[in-house]
């Protein structure tokens, strides 16, 4: 496959909100801010694009050549876990500014890193095409929750009923959402990327 | 209805969304739900045992310093140590449903290991900072996968007589037609997204509901 078609793949044809359906936070669900937006997207993409380095040499090296490949789980799990740890830790003795709008470790943004590597571990994707497929899951991700955001903040001024408010109706709206990504599919991908 | 049963609600729907995504069929459902029920029970009689131990083992060592560990510390060690836990039992859950149902494993493919970070299986932590019993710990567990359990089966159900006009329970019971023009969108992801949107709002009412009913019971 080539950088193009895996770019525009895990960006919107699988997108991890709306074919996934990871990464979306509880208690508040989708983020009330374009900046928390593509904070959370940024955090996806570099934990992504780590972990499916990472993931590729832990496969590479150790878990298929020893016959562990049932550890994938956990070992997957610890990876993403560990990475976010470290890379929060990075942040509040470099960029300390940033830590608000990023988030290490959420469970929401390590629960749609997994998905992620997992993607691409069943995908036999290389390294490189690895890191590239992780990037376009994280500018995904940001596009997608910039979207709902913005959806959110116009329905916090609609009329809707009692039950409907919040968290129900911005279900409802990304499944819509989600309806208007089918136009991104398979075939429309082959006929711009020619394949 | 409580804020804290707003976010309990809440965390159930969220929690639903990659198995639903995966369980397009009822059978598919049964055995996501199996999956989180195993987690979590087996997270539920391990983590007490766990907690016991790891304050036998650090009790000499705060005589002999004098010093107790720091909360936060004792904290991220028990993250670590409840992450190990749910990602060794989604494992094992792994293997045994390979080696049970091949054709249903490779069905839900990355979906059964997500469970391992599932938000309700990662809010079993919170037991971990409950000073309650083994048994109280064991039994929210069985209340929250039975939660899980329940909205799953029935908003795959729905999508499924819905959206491909069969009920599918597996090679024992086989497929019942209903009807020739089913709904398809409702078997894709973003009809998923609108079914868990709908059972959410209903869940928000019918916890309404009762509060009020509660609330005149009592005058």
């Amino acid at each position: 496959m080539s950088i193009a078609a895996i770019l525009v793949t895990f960006a919107l044809v699988d997108n991890v909100v709306l074919s996934l359906l990871l990464g979306v936070n509880p208690p508040q669900g989708v983020p009330g801010s374009l900046r928390r937006a593509l904070g959370l997207g940024a955090s996806l993409a570099t934990l992504a694009c780590l972990a499916s380095l990472g993931a590729w040499g832990a496969d590479t090296m150790a878990l298929v050549p020893l016959g562990l490949d049932f550890l994938r789980t956990p070992v997957y799990v610890f990876l993403i876990a560990g990475l976010a740890w470290l890379l929060r830790k990075a942040l509040q003795r470099f960029a300390p500014r940033l830590l608000p709008s990023v988030s290490f470790p959420e469970a929401a943004v390590n629960a749609a890193a997994l998905g992620v590597v997992l993607i691409i571990r069943h995908g036999s994707y290389t390294a490189a095409e690895g890191l590239v497929a992780g990037l376009a899951a994280g500018l995904g991700y940001a596009l997608v929750m910039a979207v709902l955001s913005a959806i959110r903040l116009r329905l916090e001024v609609e009329q809707v009923p009692r039950a409907m408010r919040g968290l129900p109706l911005q279900l409802v709206s990304a499944g819509l959402l989600a309806f208007a990504f089918l136009a991104f599919d398979r075939a429309f991908l082959a006929r711009v990327l020619g394949g | 209805m409580s804020a804290n049963r707003e976010r309990r609600s809440a965390i159930l729907v969220l929690s639903l969304l990659p198995a639903a995504v995966a369980s397009t069929r009822v059978i598919d459902a049964l055995f996501m739900a199996a999956g989180v029920v195993f987690v979590l029970m087996a997270m539920s009689l391990v983590l007490p045992l766990a907690r016991r131990f790891g304050r036998a083992a650090s009790e000499p060592s705060e005589a002999s310093t004098g010093e107790t560990l720091p909360r936060e510390g004792s904290h991220a060690a028990s993250l670590w140590g409840a992450l190990l836990l749910s990602s060794c039992f989604t494992a094992i859950y792994e293997l045994v449903l390979n080696a049970v149902a091949p054709a249903e494993s490779s069905r839900l493919g990355i979906y059964v290991p997500l469970i391992a970070v599932s938000f309700l299986t990662m809010g079993r932590l919170d037991a971990l900072g409950v000073s309650g019993t083994a048994r109280r710990v064991a039994v929210e567990a069985m209340r929250a996968g039975a939660a899980f359990s329940g909205l799953l089966v029935a908003v795959t159900l729905v999508r499924e007589v819905l959206g491909a006009g069969s009920i599918t329970l597996g090679a024992a019971v086989g497929r019942a037609p209903f009807f020739r023009d089913p709904a398809r969108a409702l078997g894709l992801a973003g009809g998923a997204l609108i079914c868990l949107g709908y059972a959410a709002g209903a869940l928000r009412l019918g916890g309404r509901r009762g509060a009020a009913k509660r609330k005149e019971d009592q005058r």
